[in-house]
């Protein structure tokens, strides 16, 4: 099954000729076009990664598979409007979802999504997933995958509310919707005051 | 208020960084705490994004050895000879005559002579490889803002990017500016681009040295046999199984060695940086190219702190690691803690703690852990900034 954002879509942007052109030549996997993408895309794919896993050499050596993995899949990528940036991702958020499953199987693990895949969250006081304040640390964990999703995309990676929402394969006002119950949710487990119980949703 | 209305504003907050003028003062509150909410994020995108910037020299590296490795290989093609070329002519059947007896004899011979003497590019290439973490001297040739050029015994220039690195004087302690040309610099980081000529280096700590003695100006040699020296240079490959070392011999000959990793750790660990020690190569079961870098007495002080008499200054701590964190940890010191920062790419070696490398990169915990940490103190901060961490046993 295909995760949002990395098949095929119908154009959701008008037609940014040089980013097809780009991406034609890498389906023909032409090296020059692939070290372009990888120079304009690594960093963000980078803290895409750093944000959910607890290993700053981790989310290095994953970040290099993404665009391993996408060169050997180039001729499959059907480019048809959709933001290379986003088959990028696509591909992370899967590479990301095995290393943690993996790493669940073996024992207990720092990495912020961990908890929810494994059913439960930590009630131990976590190590900095990132070069994170503890408290925040912690207050992440509190929210769900989708919040944690929403609050990457459109704090972290700069997203709009309209490639968020086509990465997320929801609508612009879900996404709106969920930004605030995410930050509603984290404000909460930080400690805010004076919040109502379900982020005033 | 309706959650829409909400959901909107706070939208177009997000967009202006302004509240909306007309939020009523309910909304204003709630709009307030979620923005308070956002600038929690953005205090770790800082950090995040320096990680990325500083990690991205060898992804790239990596990804450019990935490409190359996907080009097809060159495909034999077989052309239908219309007629005998002129070697054929020359060595063929029955034409083949006294005077090409002579030239098949030269040709031979010259082919041998060549094959025989040490093939310079070939050494080199060898020594290093992209993503290599390497401690190595040289002399500052040139400076710039982006870092330096250093002349090195070894391969000739190098470049330095020295936009990360830190800067260590002659005593160990963090300096404020870059070396200048003409000063000898021990040069410890992960090597960016190992193509023969254009050997670049992303430096973590460059640190002024008492110049090495520069050999006889011959190219390096591959050593097979035990023999005593002085380490010039150390590599370690990226998955920490592969282990060079740069050994200059007494007789002014400098040799690369394919040395064991276990053996340069305890010699990483006993020295800080094994420069300028000398050491005597062995080879136990008498395996080729898997021996053995043992200090000899005296091939370094052994004052206890990490100094040693020809080598850079790093300073060398040991004890117990706690606290750790993605940014520093506390090493418990015999004569007390010391706060230790951390960088995202800092070396560290499983030595004798029973971890593997892929565990650490897999991010085993290595709290509790005893350790060696060889680096330098800010004396601004008074905090120890790590070079190189090689652990050992739980205590």
């Amino acid at each position: 099954m295909r995760e949002p954002g990395e098949g095929p879509h119908e154009p959701t942007h008008e037609g940014d000729q040089a980013d097809a052109d780009l991406a034609a030549r890498a389906a023909r996997r032409e090296p020059a076009a692939w070290e372009a993408l990888f120079d304009a895309h690594y960093r963000r794919i980078y803290a895409y990664l750093r944000f959910r896993l607890a290993s700053p050499d981790e989310a290095e050596d994953l970040a290099s598979q993404v665009f391993e993995t996408a060169y050997a899949r180039a001729d499959a990528f059907d480019y048809r409007g959709v933001p290379i940036e986003a088959w990028l991702l696509g591909i992370a958020r899967n590479l990301a979802r095995d290393v943690i499953k993996k790493r669940i199987r073996r024992g207990p693990t720092d990495d912020l999504e961990a908890a929810d895949l494994a059913g439960a969250l930590a009630d131990d006081d976590p190590a900095p997933a990132i070069q994170l304040r503890s408290d925040l640390a912690g207050a992440l964990r509190c929210l769900t995958e989708d919040q944690r999703e929403v609050i990457r995309l459109r704090f972290l990676l700069d997203k709009s509310v309209a490639e968020t929402a086509h990465l997320m394969d929801r609508s612009e006002d879900a996404v709106k919707n969920l930004q605030r119950r995410a930050l509603a949710a984290l404000h909460r487990a930080l400690g805010g005051e004076a919040y109502p119980a379900g982020g005033g949703a | 208020m309706t959650r829409d209305r909400l959901d909107d504003l706070l939208q177009r907050a997000l967009e202006t960084g302004a509240i909306p003028p007309e939020a009523a003062a309910d909304e204003c509150a709630e709009l307030e705490r979620l923005l308070a909410a956002r600038a929690d994020i953005e205090t770790i995108r800082a950090g995040i994004d320096a990680e990325a910037a500083d990690a991205l020299p060898a992804a790239r590296a990596r990804f450019q050895r990935y490409l190359a490795a996907q080009r097809p290989a060159p495909v034999e093609v077989r052309a239908a000879a219309a007629r005998p070329g002129r070697f054929e002519r020359l060595f063929g059947g029955r034409r083949l005559s006294l005077a090409g007896s002579l030239a098949a004899i030269l040709l031979v011979a010259a082919v041998a002579l060549f094959v025989s003497r040490p093939f310079h590019g070939a050494q080199q290439v060898q020594a290093l490889g992209v993503d290599d973490y390497v401690q190595l001297t040289g002399t500052v040739a040139a400076a710039d803002a982006s870092g330096l050029t250093i002349e090195t015994a070894e391969f000739g220039r190098v470049a330095v990017a020295a936009s990360g690195a830190t800067f260590l004087d002659a005593a160990g302690a963090v300096m404020d500016r870059p070396p200048r040309p003409g000063e000898a610099v021990s040069v410890a980081g992960f090597v960016r681009d190992a193509r023969q000529g254009r050997l670049a280096i992303d430096g973590q700590t460059v640190a002024l040295a008492a110049a090495l003695p520069g050999g006889d100006g011959r190219p390096l040699e591959r050593l097979a046999a035990p023999a005593e020296g002085t380490v010039t240079l150390v590599a370690i490959d990226r998955d920490g199984k592969e282990a060079r070392a740069v050994i200059l011999l007494p007789d002014g000959r400098r040799a690369l060695v394919e040395v064991d990793v276990d053996s340069l750790g305890q010699l990483l660990a006993a020295t800080g940086s094994p420069l300028g020690s000398k050491v005597k190569i062995d080879q136990p079961g008498g395996r080729l190219l898997e021996m053995r870098l043992d200090p000899l007495p005296g091939g370094h002080d052994g004052d206890g702190d990490g100094h040693h008499r020809d080598g850079p200054p790093l300073t060398r701590l040991t004890g117990t690691l706690q606290n750790v964190s993605a940014t520093g940890f506390t090493l418990q010191a015999a004569d007390g803690p010391v706060q230790v920062v951390r960088r995202p790419r800092l070396k560290i070696l499983p030595g004798e703690s029973g971890l593997t490398m892929a565990d650490l990169r897999g991010g085993a915990s290595i709290e509790g852990y005893t350790a060696t940490v060889a680096g330098g103190f800010d004396p601004r901060t008074g905090a120890f900034i790590a070079e190189l961490v090689v652990l050992g046993p739980k205590p």
